[in-house]
């Protein structure tokens, strides 16, 4: 009932975009990840502390690392803290709060020490907050707070000093440069908030932070610049976040598909990054990320296919060779998608398109081939995809093991035993290595799928079931969006100015407007002409 | 787009996807189940009215060098082997060939086809016929005719290439013969379906490469003139070469001429050769003003003639363009000796004189044996003269 | 939903007007108009264009509103539905036939052994989600798949040149006979023609003022597309060839050879424009199948898709045995069919509109 109360209020809230983001939203009552039912509304804390703790202590029944440590403070006030073992940092505990606490000042009363204590003036931290409800106080435990109950006040004070078990930052894995930064995000939401903020350091990044999972309460934070983004977007994102209602929040997937445009499109409608670099770019062409809690991978809202295309790297490197990696990939983006079926189509269905000589070499490979090609493309593919399956799941050592059996095996056993012809192992290997080119990985593990249709249909209707194959794929990428955007953007609807990012990497001098999104200006971007030697300069 | 209506959408492509492998892959052949036809034999046949005809088939198992299993060694024979049937027309005896297969004929990279003389003689058109309906013909297959029987031919051995095909295609590609192909055969029967095909030669000649066996070369030799269908004459290689200059298909070619000095040999390599076709339609005749225009590189001297003098040279190059003038003329007369416009001139006069083509267009045949006159003008430009300047018999005159 | 911007407007009817022509109308184009096929085809154009000027005349006077819905307005209700349902009938139609010719190309050519049903399913099945996807879908497809198209159509010319036979350009100039370009003319300007469609779906255009010239403009376009192709044709075939080869593109197409390599270049060709006659067939599809809709009240086109789709490729299957059939057939019915609807209708109705106009001056002031 809570939770579904949160959302209204969430909705609400997010219909007038003047409103504070939740989290601001003072004393509403959040989810009691454990008893949901019993909270109704916002519990006023009763005056006595025994009271209270008993209270926490029979929402934390059977909680073994909850601890409740109980102390005389200042001139004789009997205090209390609650807080998760583990999750806190102790020391500052004890040294910041306990001990500052216990300190006895001369000619101090309990009033005073009170007062002082709730005026913030009393212990030497850098944030506290005051809350007079015991379910925010609960909420706020849980998330990593430490509690003070103070014996005569209704108010408890909350110390954000949450210290989770965290990874350093190391670098990207998955996302390698080799002339960019190395750093990639971490678990940690607050690091990661710092790595962008290293980058962007401006007033106008702004970061709203919900909370979803019943059980989870994961942290999100929106992040977007303002007046670089659009208010419509974040407005968009605000409301299909409002949306989810989910046990837990695991990973950024699972706000991922919450917010698709299109659930039942095989095709990624928003993009993950583990690169700050990667996020802060994105922010600066007016694009939303969403930073999820314990998870490394972020969300780019809203993508378009060609962005998946780029490559962190091409804005690293010369953009003339940035241009030509570009190329290569367009081109080997069709080949992992259409190489094997045109092979099985070509063969069967229109021999006559191979030069006589290669006709000749092909079908001398193919001769002692028991299986129809279709049959052999497939149990080539198949077994491919279950040795890059294998490599990425095995551990690291095993890994390599298998994956050099398993090209050896299919490779160069399989060719001489006459099951697979030659021919359809070079096919399949560059097929695998195509779709690896490919930057974004969710991206080509679309094309991965798609590719085994397609197969089928060259299978049955040679090249014209090839084609069929493109026109559907193609009827599905032009009708999909991403927050709106067209998904084919900038071919189809052409925007011939954004093709500078696209067919092209142009020179940072000549990307004057940011890209198109649906319903934006294209808007000017800060630039600078083309580079000027000292003398044009001064004829000039 | 709603999300239901897509999910149906994608209902109906999974039906019909799942539907699609039921109703059989029906044009479906593996590679393994064709035979590619590189080469086609027509002759006549042993029984008057037959038609023979002969198939090469490359053997692609043993034309590549077998790996591991595959078994067999790399010499087995010849990666090809020449199929042939007698029937009532082309298309029977394809279809008997076609039922003594294992695999199924593919047409789709046949380039050469050979008419036996025989057949030549008899006429090409039943021939054209199946060859211009059947779609997967191309229309640039070269069209060659062989002196004597195609029997010969088969039995050569490709000493230079994998398939006796390729021979025969790089002859064409050389432009070292008149290329005539399916399309040339097809347009020729819009003007009086005349004209000239280039004859391949298979003498008998001992080979080294065969084990020192006896055995026929492919070789080329001259052209055929076909007039209304039929092959009627032989044009020897030198007139075939000036044929060559009017058809505007010449690449290179190497003339002797006479030094006008002494009477020596001297040979030019003509290259850059481009031959234009006016027609000109007088009173009583028409008249064709061919020009060439070429140009000369000297390959050897053998007279006291100096090459670097400018004079000279002038001198040369007028006799060069004489030799060319009188080939031009040597394929024009023979052409016009027997009424066939081998070189289908009269596409220069419809192009040019649509009016006056209408009304003789119907006895073109007999108006081109009578009154046509051809107006040649060769012009060589003698250009360079080799890697020397002086000719190394200028020591000794001078 | 978005208007269609001119940029889209315009790629998707050069594909619209080319690719059939291209491959359908090249062989007859040059058996009735010999050496005279190029200048019968740019007439054939200009017609083509012109019949389309009535039909956006008649659509600008109401540029807000769609075509079958006002249409009872000039004419009344008894007039109406019946010309309505011939029009839609008449894209159904040209659907239809262009499928048919398509079918009928690829089994003679490619597939030989597989049924016609089987290609027409195929590529009906395709349409069908086009159409339902909607307008901006295959606008937008069009987008995507035009340069690939236009790139191969483009490129035949360069890698052939060195087969034509240039002389032959002084009967191109020389020749001029009246009759035959008027023969070719009329044969060809339906294919045309066809952009009269626009009148179905005005409203959605951004800007329709500027239509004209966005359609002269791809008008154009698909006349140079096609002439880079019967050009060189005609100069390595000769026109009589060119008249009697079923399908001359292709054979040209066949003829190219890059280096000596790459031959045989044509079923990728044929790929790239058997995409074009997707999206015409589309077009013309979902021109019915809107009107249709609108015609039966209905609040949304998109049930109608796949049904009316499965009426197309049964008409194309059985509206003829053979394709000879059906070139008698498109020779006389189709094309003065194709006359009553896309000259005729349309100025009916600007006609009767016009005069209607003259009298209730205050009801509809004239322009």
């Amino acid at each position: 009932m809570t939770i579904f109360r949160w959302f209204k209020t969430a909705k609400s809230a997010l219909g007038n975009p003047g409103l504070d983001p939740i989290r601001s939203v003072a004393g509403q009552p959040n989810a009691n990840p454990q008893q949901p039912s019993d909270l109704e509304e916002a519990i006023d804390a009763p005056i006595s502390m025994e009271q209270r703790i008993g209270w926490y202590r029979e929402q934390f029944d059977r909680c073994s690392d909850v601890v409740y440590f109980s102390f005389v403070a200042g001139a004789g006030t009997a205090c209390s803290v609650i807080f998760i073992q583990g999750i806190i940092n102790e020391e500052t505990l004890h040294r910041q709060i306990i001990e500052a606490a216990m300190t006895i000042r001369s000619g101090e009363s309990s009033e005073q020490f009170v007062r002082q204590l709730f005026e913030g003036r009393r212990l030497p931290v850098s944030s506290m907050d005051i809350t007079a409800s015991l379910t925010e106080g609960l909420r706020r435990i849980l998330l990593g707070e430490v509690l003070l109950i103070v014996d005569g006040d209704a108010r408890m004070i909350l110390f954000p000093i949450e210290k989770f078990a965290m990874r350093a930052v190391s670098n990207a894995e998955n996302e390698v440069v080799i002339r960019g930064p190395r750093d990639a995000f971490v678990e940690d939401i607050s690091t990661n908030l710092t790595l962008l903020r290293r980058r962007l350091k401006s007033p106008a990044l702004k970061t709203e932070t919900y909370f979803f999972g019943k059980h989870t309460q994961t942290k999100v934070l929106i992040t977007y610049i303002d007046g670089i983004c659009m208010e419509g977007l974040v407005d968009e994102v605000k409301h299909r976040l409002s949306r989810i209602r989910i046990d837990g929040v695991l990973g950024s997937s699972y706000i991922q598909e919450a917010v698709a445009d299109n659930p039942f499109s095989p095709f990624p409608q928003t993009m993950y990054t583990e690169r700050p670099d990667v996020v802060a770019g994105a922010l600066l062409e007016g694009r939303v990320a969403i930073f999820v809690d314990s998870t490394p991978m972020q969300i780019i809202a809203p993508v378009t296919f060609y962005m998946m295309m780029q490559s962190a790297e091409d804005y690293y490197q010369n953009y003339i060779s940035a241009t030509w990696i570009r190329w290569i990939r367009y081109l080997y983006l069709l080949i992992s998608l259409l190489l094997p079926s045109l092979y099985v189509a070509v063969t069967t269905y229109h021999p006559e398109m191979l030069p006589a000589n290669l006709l000749i070499t092909v079908a001398g490979s193919r001769d002692i081939v028991p299986f129809p090609a279709i049959v052999e493309a497939f149990l080539m593919e198949i077994s491919f995809e279950a040795i890059r399956e294998a490599t990425v799941r095995m551990p690291k050592q095993i890994g390599q093991a298998i994956s050099v059996i398993g090209a050896l095996v299919i490779g160069t056993a399989a060719v001489q035993a006459g099951i697979v012809s030659g021919a359809m192992v070079i096919i399949v290997s560059i097929t695998g290595i195509a779709s690896f080119i490919i930057p974004h990985y969710e991206l080509g593990l679309a094309l991965r799928v798609l590719r085994f249709p397609i197969m089928i249909m060259a299978g049955v209707f040679g090249l014209l079931g090839i084609v069929t194959g493109i026109i559907l794929t193609f009827l599905h990428l032009v009708s999909l969006r991403s927050f709106g955007t067209p998904y084919l953007t900038p071919t189809a609807p052409l925007v011939l100015a954004d093709w500078k990012d696209v067919a092209v990497r142009a020179p940072w001098w000549r990307m004057k407007a940011r890209p198109h999104l649906y319903q934006t200006d294209h808007e000017k971007r800060e630039h600078f002409g083309k580079p000027k030697l000292p003398e044009e300069e001064g004829s000039s | 787009m709603s999300a239901s209506s897509l999910s149906r959408i994608w209902k109906v492509i999974g039906c019909l996807a799942i539907c699609l492998p039921l109703t059989g892959c029906w044009s479906r052949v593996e590679i393994n189940d064709r035979a590619f036809a590189t080469m086609m034999y027509v002759d006549k046949g042993e029984i008057e009215g037959n038609v023979k005809l002969a198939l090469t088939f490359a053997l692609p198992n043993r034309l590549i060098p077998s790996q591991g299993g595959g078994g067999g060694s790399g010499t087995q024979g010849n990666p090809y082997d020449v199929v042939s049937k007698e029937g009532k027309n082309v298309a029977i005896a394809y279809r008997l060939i076609q039922s003594d297969l294992s695999r199924k004929i593919n047409w789709g990279q046949l380039r050469v086809i050979v008419i036996g003389e025989g057949l030549a003689k008899r006429g090409i058109q039943p021939l054209l016929e199946f060859l211009a309906r059947e779609p997967d013909f191309h229309l640039k297959a070269y069209v060659f005719i062989t002196e004597g029987e195609t029997t010969h031919l088969e039995e050569a051995p490709a000493v230079f290439e994998r398939l006796p095909s390729e021979v025969l295609r790089e002859f064409a590609k050389q432009r070292t013969v008149i290329n005539t192909s399916l399309k040339d055969l097809l347009v020729a029967r819009y003007y009086g379906n005349d004209t000239i095909i280039s004859m391949l030669v298979s003498p008998k000649k001992k080979m080294i490469s065969e084990k020192n066996k006896t055995a026929r070369w492919i070789g080329t030799g001259g052209a055929a003139i076909i007039r209304d269908g039929k092959m009627s004459t032989k044009m020897a290689v030198n007139e075939m070469r000036g044929g060559l200059w009017i058809m505007n298909e010449l690449k290179d070619a190497v003339i002797s001429i006479h030094s006008p000095t002494d009477g020596g040999e001297i040979s030019y390599r003509v290259v850059k050769a481009a031959t234009k076709i006016k027609p000109e339609v007088r009173k009583d005749k028409i008249v064709f003003h061919i020009t060439s225009k070429a140009q000369g590189d000297l390959v050897s001297v053998d007279s006291d003639l100096n090459p670097s003098d400018p004079k000279q040279h002038e001198l040369v190059a007028r006799e060069l363009s004489k030799e060319v003038e009188r080939r031009i003329k040597a394929a024009l007369d023979k052409t016009q000796k027997i009424g066939a416009d081998s070189f289908i001139l009269g596409r220069y006069l419809e192009w040019n004189y649509p009016k006056e083509w209408k009304q003789i267009k119907n006895n073109w045949d007999t108006i081109y044996e009578n009154q046509v006159e051809f107006d040649i003008r060769a012009s060589i430009e003698v250009k360079s003269q080799g890697t020397i300047t002086k000719s190394p018999w200028e020591r000794w005159a001078g | 939903m978005e208007r269609i911007p001119h940029s889209q407007l315009i790629m998707l009817l050069i594909i619209f007007e080319f690719t059939a022509t291209i491959s359908f109308v090249l062989g007859p184009l040059a058996a009735v108009s010999n050496y005279d096929a190029w200048i019968a085809l740019i007439a054939a154009g200009m017609i083509g264009w012109g019949f389309a000027w009535i039909s956006y005349k008649l659509a600008m006077r109401r540029p807000q509103q769609f075509f079958v819905q006002y249409g009872s307005q000039i004419i009344g209700r008894w007039l109406h539905i019946p010309l309505s349902l011939l029009l839609v009938f008449y894209f159904l139609h040209s659907a239809s036939i262009i499928l048919r010719e398509f079918g009928d190309f690829m089994v003679t050519e490619y597939y030989q052994q597989t049924p016609i049903w089987a290609v027409a399913a195929v590529i009906g099945l395709c349409v069908a989600c086009a159409v339902r996807i909607g307008f901006e879908g295959i606008f937008r497809c069009a987008q995507g798949f035009f340069f690939i198209i236009l790139g191969s159509i483009f490129i035949v010319p360069f890698f052939i040149n060195k087969e034509m036979n240039f002389a032959m350009m002084s009967a191109l100039v020389k020749h001029r006979e009246l009759p035959e370009i008027l023969r070719g003319a009329y044969l060809a300007s339906p294919m045309y023609g066809g952009i009269f469609v626009i009148l179905v779906f005005f409203p959605w255009i951004k800007n329709g003022k500027k239509t004209m010239r966005s359609l002269g403009l791809a008008t154009a376009v698909a006349i140079f597309c096609v002439l880079i192709h019967l050009v060189p044709a005609m100069m390595i075939f000769s026109p009589k060839l060119v008249g009697d080869l079923t399908y001359p593109d292709l054979e040209l197409m066949r003829y190219i050879s890059v280096g000596d390599f790459l031959e045989n270049l044509d079923p990728i060709l044929v790929a790239s424009w058997s995409s074009g006659i997707f999206l015409t067939i589309s077009l013309y599809l979902f021109c019915a199948v809107f009107s249709l809709s609108q015609l039966l009240k209905m609040p949304d086109y998109k049930p109608l898709s796949f049904s009316v789709t499965a009426i197309v490729v049964t008409l194309s299957i059985t509206m003829a045995r053979s394709s000879n059939e059906l070139t008698l057939y498109m020779k006389h019915a189709g094309m003065l069919f194709a006359y009553i609807c896309q000259f005729a209708i349309p100025l009916l109705y600007l006609t009767v509109d016009t005069i209607r106009g003259k009298f209730q001056k205050t009801k509809y002031p004239a322009k």
